[in-house]
Formats: C-alpha cells, structure tokens, sequence
C-alpha cells in the first residue's frame, strides 16, 4: 500500500498555528504540501526565536514538517498569477487569512472554484456572519468561550494555557474536516468549500461544560488540578517530588485509603460525596502524602491499582525511555537533521512517511513550478524577475 | 442531502472522553455508530453534575450523540461470539482498552481482522510511560505537559477540559478517515493508534522543541510573556478581560484609540517593547487603574473596533449566552428518549455541500439493544 494520502497536492497558505497544524497532518498521511510564504520573512513563526536551530525557529519546526516551500508575493501580480496557477494545479486549497484577504489577491473560494476542489478556510468567527471580520487571537478565544474560566486555580487568576490549545484544536478539527472532504470526493468526485473556525471550536469543546449549563444552570469554576467530575486528583507534594493521581472507582479510592493508611469519612465512600466533601479530602490526602517519599508513595498506589505516576516537568519526562524513543531527530534537506517532535498517530497498515524537517523559506519553489506547472528554468526566472518571489538567495532559496 | 459518512458502520467499545469524542464526530459525519457497553453503562453516565432525571450525566450527553446504545457483558462467551458477528459485519472498531485486556477478549486487531479484511481498527491506547493505564490528567503530568501552564510564581495548573484526550479524539478521526480513504483504493482496512502519552508528547510542541534545542527547561509565564508587553489578564470595572498587545502597531492602536493617553508614547519607560516588558508592572498597573473605570464591553468594543486583540473573559454560562455562540448558531437542542430533548453543542465544522447530521441526543443504556440485535441477525439475548 501507499501513502494514504499519495498523490493529493495541497496549495497551503496559512501561517501560524491552527492552519499549518491541519496541513502538517495531511502531509504526513503523504500528501504533496506546497506551502506559500510572502518572500520577506515568510510565516510568522520563522521569527519565534530564540531558540533556532540552524535558523529554524521550534514554533516553526514543529507545525511545518514534511512541506515543501514557495516564496511568492501575493500584493505583486505575477505573484498572484502563480498562486492561482497552484491553486488550479491543487486538489486541497487551505488558507487561514483574516476575511477578505484571500478575495482581495482574488484567490477566494468564489474566484478559483471548481467542481472538485476542496478548500479549506480556517477562519476565526467565521467567513459568513456578524463577526466574519474579527481578528481572531487563541488567547482571546481562550477567553471568550469560557475555556480560560476553567484553567487556573482557584482565588487565583484564570490562565490561559501555555501551548495554544485552542489554535491546536482548530488545526486539528480543520484536518479533519478536509480529510473528511477528500473521502467524499473519492466518493462522488464532488469538491467543496469547508470552515472550521477558531471560535466556533474553541467554545465546542467546553461540550461536557456548556451542555450541562444548558440543562440547568451550572457554572463550573476552576479547581487547580482537580477534576470536575471524579474526586480525588490532582498532583500532590511527596517529601522530595511530586506525584499525580486520578480515582476514578469508588473500589479504588478504598484501595488508595489502605495503602496510605487514611482514615475514610463515611461520606467519602461514593464520588458524588468526595466531590461534593472535596476540600476536606483534598486536605487529608494532602497532609497524608506529605511525609511519605515520592517512590514509596507511587510503589504503594500501583501495587494497590489506583491510576497514578510521577508529576514531571519537560526534562524529566523527556528523559524517560518511553518518551526518548519518540523524540526523534528526522533529516533536513540542507542542514543534515533537526529534532522533531512526534506524528501522534500510527497507521500499521500502510508505510510511515520517511519524515523531512520543515524548509528554509523558499527552498522549493523552482522544483514546484516544474513539477506542478511544468515551468521551465526560464519561465521560474521570468516570475523571479518581477520580484514575485523575492531576491535569489535573500530567503535561503539554493536553487 | 447525503452524509459525507453515509453507509460506514462504527462500532464503538469505548468509554470516557477520548474514544466517545472521536466516535461522536464519526456520527456527526453521518456514520451509524453503534456504543457498546457493559450492563453498568459508560461511566461517564454517572459522573455528577448536571444530569437528566434518568440520571445521565450532561458530560456523557456531550460526547455521545448520534450513537445507538447495546449491552453486551463481554464477561460472558455469547457476548464475544455476538461481538464477533459484529466485528466481521462493520466498517470501523473503535477500542480504548490496554492491548492485554484486548487479547484476552479476543478483541484485538489481529483477531478482528481475520473476521474482516475491510475493518478499520481504531485504538485509542491509554497506557502510560510505565505501562499503567491512565487518563488525561496523568498523561499531562507525565509528559510535562500539564507543567507548562500557570503563574509564574504559583504552582502549575493543567487545563480546564481534558484537552490531551480532546485532541487525541480529532487526531483518531483523522487516522480513521485517512485508512478509510486508502480503502477505498486498497479494499483493505487497517489498525490505526494514537496513544495518549505519544499525544501528550506532542501536544507539548513548541515548548518541547525549544527545550531540545536549547536545554533550557520552559517556565512558566501565566498569562504573560516574557517577550512582550503589556499582555495577559486585567480587571474591567465588571469584570475581567484579556488583551495581547505584542508589537508597536498594536501598542499605538491601543494608546491612540483605547487609553486615550498619547504621553505614553513619549514616555522613554513605554517608548519601546523591551521597556515595557522592564517596566512592565508599572504599565500593567496603569492599565489596570483606567479598566476599572468602565465595565468591560466598553473596552472590548473599543479593542475589537481598533483592532488590538481583546475579549472578555467569559464564564461558561456567559460563553453559552454570548452574541457569538448566538448567532453562529453552535448550540441547540435533540430529540431524546427519555427527556424529550436535551441541549447540545454542536460539531464546529461547516461544510457546504454535505452538513454534518442534526443531532439526536445519547441514547439510553441499551436503548438499541433489541434493534441492533434483529439487524445483525445476532442470537436472542
């Protein structure tokens, strides 16, 4: 078998997170993704350094594995032109611009449909609407769909989370969706406009919150670690480290009480009555694990089979065996290799992609033009000449 | 109109969130997603909070519309032999157990697809860097995930919703949807996993990369950057809201058309972004003493019409309640056996051509039962 995905050409122009994220995937399931960068420095996350890695920033790395990159400057009409000629030569187009921009380089949906094109727009309130032309930040939708209202401690500020989740969703939901996209057009050669917009994903995945405020008036607050629906867990201090655990049966929470010796209140005996007694749970739990080391603790819990592990911060749980072996390092066609973070996904029935590290800006866009539009030297020198593709060499460009 | 999922049979031996989320889309998609479960229920019926008066919890209506409901004991031999009929006949198995219980019911995928080259297995392989099996909670704290939020000077903080689990729903439908994609070439199925330690891992992208380039362990920054200011979490007259001022355009915007206060931009101690991130409490401080003097939609209307990134920060129930949610239609209602309809939130895709299925609520423990066992031709239980 191959790639599930061979063959399938993607004209990618988002930056950032969310889009890249979509597109990333789709390129590991083995499609040709050709991602269209303006010729001054590119997608923003080029710039998300320090750290770099030869020049390669890790916001960069991280979303832009296994593209191809063309620089083309899309306010130049030579530079549209080409984009369109790409579009024209693609199956998938996906774009993450705010509303209006593709339709002003004329390279909205409208402009360049076609029976069996899929195009993808990872919008922020999305492209129809009352809201279609308001920016939209991760951090702001964090804010506005509640979702930052449950991440926190309590008495303390609500946080946003450090990685931007809802960014990572939207990615993802937009994966899906085009995927989804492709089979039906396997299916019945139909393409078709999609949109899986920031806002709307974001707030979708409050559901087992936002469902249960409809129902009848809930409004969940922030608990720390905790869990809003089984009780106890959370990470706790050990003598000398902290661990994490997570009751999840009445049967357990009697287990974690012998092992550690805890004194059970009767109303602790059923989850409902440890949630709703959870400050003086908690409270017990914690003074209980305080003395106790970290390996005592963690040996105990597991012989007893209550769901537990080390609570770790990045450089211990990237040393650990497991997690070693996933954080590879994966070639980069000019400066040798690059870490790369894992594809969370395994397919066993047909190959993994042999992975290539995310390009220098421009590094592809000659071997595009010729094998997408059969352009010649000259032809990709006649766009070049118009500064469509930015100065030779200024973007990294080796050809 | 058809369903992009039209035909495809899923059956769903899954529990908490993972697994239901991702079968939930398939159903969404217009999948006909079969939910296995034992005599007692998914657990997550009973989880507390909110709940119908036939005692399923709201959380368990949220991950599972759009599926029929049978009880199968898969403690019982007739229960696996039914599971087998099963097994040979759909598209999809979705599981959510460790590989060695899977064995042991003869459920693994090796087992299955001997029944049924077509089938696509979909695992959701929950066990942790020791081989313990654990949810979301765990694998956030064993990867270093669930280290990276919260305030700089405070303790660390995971995410509100279990969003390790959430994204390794989405990443499972994209597998399932690219082997049924590469099967429609192939005439085979195939197994595909996401493991959610592997996710974790990779959830912690940037963060993770930037420690493996640099050998410095990230730290945590709240709702503020080290880079930039002022950003992160201020307090209206009413209530919170957030705004992300990173770079000059923005920061002009912001003194020219919200604060009003052009001084700030002669000021040598804002003049530039590294002088604001040094003073940047003085800054924050200021900000914070103007906020206080208008409740919060007066400045997050001035935000959104001067184009600096803002919003209010929204409890859920003024998420649910918001113009935004509104308008853009992302919450209903479904028909429901018991309750008659329940309210539901729905899929965030927009496809034009082929929407995604009008919910009907969870079903019932074993709602199906009987109907799904006359259309396998399963024996009478």
């Amino acid at each position: 078998m191959s790639l599930p995905l061979a063959g399938i050409r993607v004209a990618d122009f988002t930056r950032v997170i969310a889009g890249p994220l979509a597109s990333m995937h789709l390129a590991d399931l083995g499609a040709d993704v050709v991602k269209i960068e303006h010729p001054v420095g590119g997608d923003d996350t080029r710039g998300y350094t320090p750290p770099d890695y030869h020049g390669l920033s890790g916001a960069f790395l991280c979303y832009n594995r296994n593209k191809r990159s063309i620089a083309l400057d899309l306010g130049v009409d030579e530079g549209r032109k080409t984009a369109r000629a790409l579009i024209d030569a693609a199956d998938v187009v996906i774009e993450n611009f705010s509303t209006g921009v593709m339709a002003k380089f004329g390279l909205d949906y409208d402009s360049v449909k076609r029976p069996d094109l899929i195009y993808c727009s990872t919008s922020a309130y999305g492209r129809t609407g009352p809201f279609l032309k308001r920016l939209g930040y991760d951090p702001v939708v964090q804010a506005e769909s509640g979702f930052m209202s449950l991440t926190g401690h309590p008495h303390q500020e609500p946080l946003r989370t450090a990685i931007p989740m809802v960014d990572v969703s939207t990615g993802l939901t937009g994966g899906v969706g085009v995927l989804a996209a492709l089979f039906h057009r396997k299916r019945t050669g139909q393409g078709q406009f999609l949109e899986a917009p920031l806002f709307d994903t974001g707030f979708a995945q409050t559901g087992i919150h936002s469902t249960g405020y409809m129902l009848d008036g809930t409004v969940p607050e922030r608990l720390g670690n905790a869990d809003h629906f089984q009780a106890p867990a959370g990470r706790y201090a050990c003598e000398d480290g902290e661990i994490a655990l997570a009751v999840e049966t009445d049967a357990q929470f009697a287990d974690l009480c012998q092992a550690l010796g805890l004194a059970a209140q009767a109303e602790w005996a059923t989850n409902r009555g440890r949630i709703e007694n959870r400050v003086a749970l908690e409270a017990a739990l914690t003074s209980a694990l305080q003395p106790l080391s970290q390996l005592e603790v963690l040996v105990a819990l597991q012989a007893a089979g209550v769901p537990c592990h080390e609570a770790r911060a990045i450089p211990e749980a990237f040393a650990d065996r497991t997690a070693a072996a996933l954080l590879d390092m994966i070639p980069h066609p000019d400066i040798g290799e690059t870490p790369n973070m894992p594809s969370p996904m395994v397919l066993h029935g047909t190959p993994a992609r042999d992975p290539v590290a995310a390009p220098f800006l421009g590094r592809h866009g000659p071997d595009v033009l010729a094998e997408w539009l059969g352009y010649s030297a000259e032809q990709v020198a006649a766009i070049r000449a118009t500064g469509a593709m930015g100065a030779l060499g200024a973007s990294g460009e080796t050809a | 109109m058809a369903m992009i999922l039209d035909g495809i049979v899923v059956l769903d031996l899954t529990s908490g969130v993972a697994g239901p989320a991702a079968t939930q889309t398939l159903g969404d998609l217009g999948a006909d997603v079969i939910k296995v479960e034992p005599p007692s229920g998914d657990p997550v019926r009973r989880w507390p909070g909110p709940q119908l008066a036939c005692g399923d919890s709201a959380a368990f209506l949220a991950l599972n519309r759009n599926k029929r409901s049978i009880v199968l004991d898969l403690a019982a031999a007739e229960a696996r032999a039914a599971m087998q009929v099963l097994a040979a006949k759909v598209d999809v198995v979705a599981v959510d157990s460790p590989p060695d219980t899977l064995v042991e019911l003869g459920l693994d995928a090796g087992a299955l697809q001997g029944l049924n080259k077509r089938l696509v297995y979909a695992e959701i392989d929950p066990r942790l860097p020791d081989g313990s099996v654990g949810r979301d909670a765990l694998h956030q704290a064993a990867s270093g995930w669930g280290g990276m939020s919260g305030l700089p000077e405070g303790p660390p903080a995971k995410a509100g919703l279990p969003m390790i689990e959430l994204t390794a729903a989405n990443v499972l439908v994209q597998a399932v949807l690219a082997a049924l994609y590469a099967r429609e070439d192939s005439g085979e199925g195939q197994a595909v996993t996401v493991g959610l330690f592997r996710n974790a891992l990779a959830m912690t992208y940037f963060y993770g990369l930037n420690y493996r380039i640099s050998g410095n362990a990230p730290a945590r920054h709240g709702n503020g950057s080290p880079a930039a200011a002022p950003l992160g979490v201020f307090q209206a007259a009413d209530g919170p809201l957030q705004m992300t001022l990173a770079g000059e355009r923005v920061w002009r915007k912001f003194v020219d058309s919200i604060a009003k206060r052009p001084e700030w931009l002669a000021d040598q101690r804002f003049a530039t972004n590294s002088n604001r991130v040094l003073n940047k409490e003085v800054l924050m401080a200021e900000i914070d003493r103007m906020f206080a003097t208008q409740p919060r939609d007066h400045w997050v209307d001035a935000m959104r019409a001067a184009g600096v990134p803002g919003g209010p920060i929204r409890t859920i129930g003024e998420a649910v309640d918001s113009p935004e949610v509104r308008q853009r239609d992302l919450v209903g209602t479904a028909p429901h056996s018991a309750a008659g309809e329940v309210p539901v939130v729905k899929n965030p895709i927009r496809f034009a051509e082929t929407p995604v299925r009008a919910a009907r609520g969870a079903p019932l423990l074993g709602e199906h039962t009987a109907e799904i066992t006359a259309e396998f031709g399963l024996a009478a239980r």
